[in-house]
């Protein structure tokens, strides 16, 4: 045979490859964002309620991190369901919150009702975020149809002690949030068929969504100070 | 001319290293792209983290300061317990009340003031083992300076439910 010269392998397309990859591993790859839990501190000189007993969700953490559930000790994993419980019960359960329907009608009434009472007194805080919870009530009920919500004095109270590990509280927290999202979740499957951690807060129309599921299932967490129980 | 030429040695091609740069390119970009940067850290405290189910992202771009909370390595109380000190962005304090001093100034920056209430966050890195005592000290100084916005940096359980 007659003697052949190697032929050099054409180097040309390797930069195109490169950059295949390179834009491949550019496009699957995420950045891992660092995880919180994100709250929101009391104003100092807030208004100090007076609450109704049937309203409260009393969550205790006791100085040697045990927990106690409206005054019966429990554990961590029991603040979950007693949290649902708290949201979703039968109507006219007397140990907890009574709903208020919130229909289209309800709504409507309520912001003119407070609309003529601010036209008197423009500045009154109460009457101004009651307006705020009623006009996003509305924009609730034209999305998702009429729903009962919790009167807005609902809370889920946390008290600790001064030594309550750090560690508890965060636990007692995402027991609490654990509760709420997979309430939110489920209504979200129901209405719009996706789950509620898939909604995307820069879309216009998926905040829409989130702010009406958060009418129904409001966070609201509320903690106080060391009144604790032995 | 005979079939097999015995005459000449043959030559060895020269392997092409115009690809080089290429691989190498390669390399640095895959590199670059599973990176994960670590997170700001403290050189001062240790942190035991916390692992919880429920984690939001943190959002991006925005303003915060950092408050550590943990031990102090080899460092003891009286009592020959563990000290917990607090280190605000780069510095330990020993007095809570620099921290109100500290964002006040911070408020006085435009840049600052005018996220003051919306991206404007707290971030607290605090060790597990911490007492809330010391958590609830430093979150009176924020009310003070009307800085309500507080996230706890978490680790994220990735078990099921």
């Amino acid at each position: 045979m007659a003697k052949k010269e190697i032929e050099e392998i054409n180097a040309g397309s390797m930069a195109d490859i490169a950059f295949l990859l390179l834009i491949f591993f550019l496009i699957t790859t995420t950045m891992n964002l660092p995880q919180v839990h994100e709250e929101r501190l009391p104003q100092k000189s807030e208004i100090e309620f007076l609450l109704n007993k049937t309203n409260v969700l009393q969550i205790q953490a006791t100085k040697t991190d045990k927990i106690a559930i409206e005054e019966e000790f429990a554990k961590l994993e029991d603040i979950k369901d007693a949290v649902k419980e708290f949201y979703v019960h039968k109507v006219g359960d007397r140990r907890w919150p009574k709903y208020i329907d919130v229909t289209r009608k309800v709504c409507e009434d309520t912001l003119v009702r407070l609309d003529e009472v601010l036209k008197v007194y423009p500045d009154a805080p109460l009457y101004n975020i009651e307006r705020g919870i009623w006009s996003s009530r509305l924009e609730a009920v034209k999305l998702i149809g009429d729903f009962p919500a919790l009167p807005n004095s609902a809370t889920v109270s946390i008290q600790l002690d001064n030594a309550t590990s750090y560690d508890i509280y965060m636990q007692v927290l995402d027991q609490i949030m654990l509760g709420l999202n997979d309430l939110r979740n489920e209504l979200c499957l129901e209405k719009f068929g996706v789950p509620f951690t898939k909604l995307n807060k820069k879309v216009e129309t998926d905040k829409a969504k989130i702010s009406a599921i958060r009418q129904v299932y409001p966070k609201r967490i509320m903690k106080e100070k060391n009144r604790s129980v032995q | 001319m005979s079939k097999f030429s015995k005459g000449k040695k043959r030559k060895d091609p020269a392997i092409s290293t115009a690809a080089l740069p290429d691989i190498v390119f390669m390399l640095l970009f895959f590199f670059m792209v599973t990176t994960v940067f670590k997170e700001k850290e403290s050189n001062k405290i240790l942190i035991d983290k916390v692992t919880i189910k429920e984690t939001v992202d943190l959002e991006k771009n925005v303003k915060a300061a950092y408050y550590w909370i943990g031990k102090v390595p080899g460092e003891f109380t009286a009592k020959g317990e563990p000290l917990y000190k607090t280190q605000l962005d780069d510095d330990l304090i020993n007095d809570n009340s620099e921290i109100r001093n500290y964002l006040n100034k911070l408020k006085k920056n435009p840049e600052f003031a005018q996220v003051w209430d919306s991206k404007f966050f707290n971030v607290f890195k605090v060790d597990k083992k911490t007492k809330m005592r010391l958590v609830r000290e430093i979150q009176d100084e924020l009310k003070e300076a009307e800085a309500f916005k507080v996230v706890y940096s978490v680790q994220k359980d990735k078990q099921k439910k």
